[in-house]
């Protein structure tokens, strides 16, 4: 019985499989270790904006006392970005956010003093840069997230994947066009200088 | 301008990203595994030879080596440490040691602020730690990156390439960089560089020679001209002795060194075009990540030719760091010699792929 040739071979066909398996799913959670990676280099960058929020609202105000509805609505939206929760919620929220900062900005614009003034032009560039960097973030984590959802879709992970129960991630993607706005550059609006991104 | 949707459209290529520097450094061991394939040899009768001229002078001075068996252990310690670890420590120098020939400076304080912010989003954008940035005070812009690994990684920017683009240009050449940086190109370039330069020593040294046979006054030629013939002797001696140990040693250690010889006079070649090849390629690549990152191929192609139209007109640069540039350093001619030995595709084929990825959104 010991060298049952069948024996043998489903006993190390068993262990291939196992082993394979072990490799598959320290692939999985490896890759699902560098996509949440990937989203808190997202979450950093989305905290320093909601920072700059309040200290561009306080620098207008100084300027603008009268336009309350706008620095409302900043303010709601700043908090909801903070309330916001999963990736799409909180691309949306981060697109409300954008939309009343174009607005702020248009009232900003008809303050040459303010627009001149130091901490207004240091603002900028700190939310601009910020801007920037949730960009660059944002097409990281896509990117991972892409491929992670690929890989836990397609053949050998996907057994794995479900059995361990891999979810796919969600796109830091807003599920609304109208939120998903052109990127602005906040620079130039501050600077009156409206051609937009080329 | 980066768009509103972050799906890789640019390339067709599928990219899967946090499998693309596994990738590479897999890429790299297969290449260095290629490469040893070829260098091993000729390493193996370099150190041989070392020996077999160790015997010649031992063997008469002392008796107590009576069987030229007892050379093989001390042959073969040398062989390891000449093939592997003393390449192995050249290695571990190399980048410093490019950074230094390059002449570039650190970043004063203060200096700089647009570049750094441009290098630290393009970290962000990719999943790479923060380079460190230096400086060279040259006009003609370039740029290059050097470092083992993207954890000690340098990126050197002219002062020129930051007086002559614009923000989006300097970007996707820092891109370019980056993307080198997160694919191990310098590592691979190292140590590609590295085992040619130890193949080629011997080569390059008798080349010195001639030239120095050639052009030296009367008191330099005759020097000269005997290291000539004893560098011939030499060889001859080693095809000579290698049969003759062939014969004592019972064939195989002397067959070995009698094929290692004749591998190590026609390698040196083969390896160098291998490695340009492989360091073409991974331009290439390294424009397509570019792009997909900044997701501005116009931007890449206008530096480019920023950067193309310079090329010539500075200093000459140091062939050892020539390889790392962004852009080529050394004015470069047609002819299938020189596309097979140079570092870099023909700025014609870059700037031809990147604008078919098109100028998008």
């Amino acid at each position: 019985m010991s060298n049952d040739p069948y024996l043998f071979g489903a006993v190390g066909l068993l262990l291939v499989v196992l082993l394979m398996s072990l490799l598959l799913y320290n692939r999985l959670v490896r890759g699902r270790e560098r996509t949440r990676e990937a989203w808190s280099g997202i979450d950093v960058q989305l905290r320093r904006r909601a920072n700059l929020v309040p200290m561009l609202v306080d620098t207008v105000k100084g300027y603008a006392r009268h336009e309350r509805s706008v620095f409302e609505e900043v303010t709601r939206e700043r908090g909801r970005l903070m309330e916001a929760t999963g990736a799409a919620d909180r691309a949306d929220a981060n697109g409300r956010l954008s939309r009343a900062l174009v607005r702020l900005l248009a009232v900003a614009e008809a303050y040459p003093q303010l627009r001149a003034s130091e901490p207004f032009v240091e603002l900028m560039e700190d939310l601009s840069d910020t801007e920037e960097k949730i960009a660059f973030a944002r097409h990281f984590y896509n990117r991972n997230v892409a491929s992670f959802n690929a890989r836990i879709g397609s053949f050998p992970h996907f057994v794995v994947a479900r059995t361990f129960g891999f979810r796919p991630f969600e796109f830091f993607r807003s599920t609304r066009d109208e939120l998903e706005a052109p990127r602005v550059d906040l620079l130039a609006v501050a600077k009156g200088d409206h051609r937009g991104p080329p | 301008m980066r768009s509103a949707t972050d799906e890789p459209s640019v390339t067709s290529e599928p990219v899967l990203v946090f499998d693309r520097i596994d990738a590479n450094r897999r890429n790299t061991v297969l290449l260095l595994a290629l490469s040893a394939l070829f260098v091993l040899p000729a390493a193996a009768y370099l150190t041989q030879y070392l020996i077999l001229w160790l015997a010649a002078v031992i063997l008469p001075l002392s008796t107590r080596v009576g069987d030229p068996r007892r050379l093989i252990p001390v042959a073969i310690g040398v062989t390891v440490f000449g093939g592997i670890f003393f390449p192995y420590l050249i290695y571990l120098r190399s980048a410093s040691h490019l950074l230094r020939i390059s002449g570039a400076r650190p970043l004063e304080a203060g200096e700089g602020t647009e570049l750094r912010r441009l290098v630290e989003n393009l970290c962000i954008g990719s999943g790479l730690p923060v380079p460190q940035i230096r400086i060279l005070d040259s006009p003609v812009p370039n740029a290059l990156s050097t470092g083992l690994s993207p954890k000690d990684a340098t990126v050197v920017v002219t002062r020129g390439l930051l007086e002559s683009l614009d923000r989006r240009e300097l970007e996707g050449v820092l891109a370019q960089e980056l993307c080198q940086v997160g694919n191990n190109d310098v590592l691979l370039k190292s140590v590609l560089a590295t085992l040619l330069g130890i193949m080629l020593a011997p080569f390059r040294a008798a080349g010195r020679l001639f030239r120095a046979a050639g052009g030296a006054g009367p008191s330099v030629r005759p020097v000269a001209l005997g290291c000539l013939y004893v560098a011939a002797a030499y060889v001859v001696f080693g095809v000579g002795a290698m049969l003759v140990m062939a014969a004592v040693l019972g064939g195989l250690v002397g067959w070995i060194g009698v094929t290692s010889l004749l591998l190590f006079l026609g390698t040196p070649l083969i390896c160098l075009m291998l490695y340009r090849a492989v360091s073409r390629e991974r331009e290439f690549l390294a424009d397509a990540n570019a792009v997909l990152l900044t997701r501005n191929p116009g931007a890449l192609v206008r530096a480019l030719e920023t950067v193309g139209a310079g090329i010539g007109r500075g200093p000459p640069v140091d062939p050892a760091i020539a390889d790392l540039f962004f852009v080529d350093p050394r004015p470069t001619g047609s002819g299938v010699g020189r596309r097979l030995l140079s570092s870099h595709p023909p700025m014609r084929e870059r700037i031809e792929l990147l604008r078919r990825m098109g100028e998008p959104y």
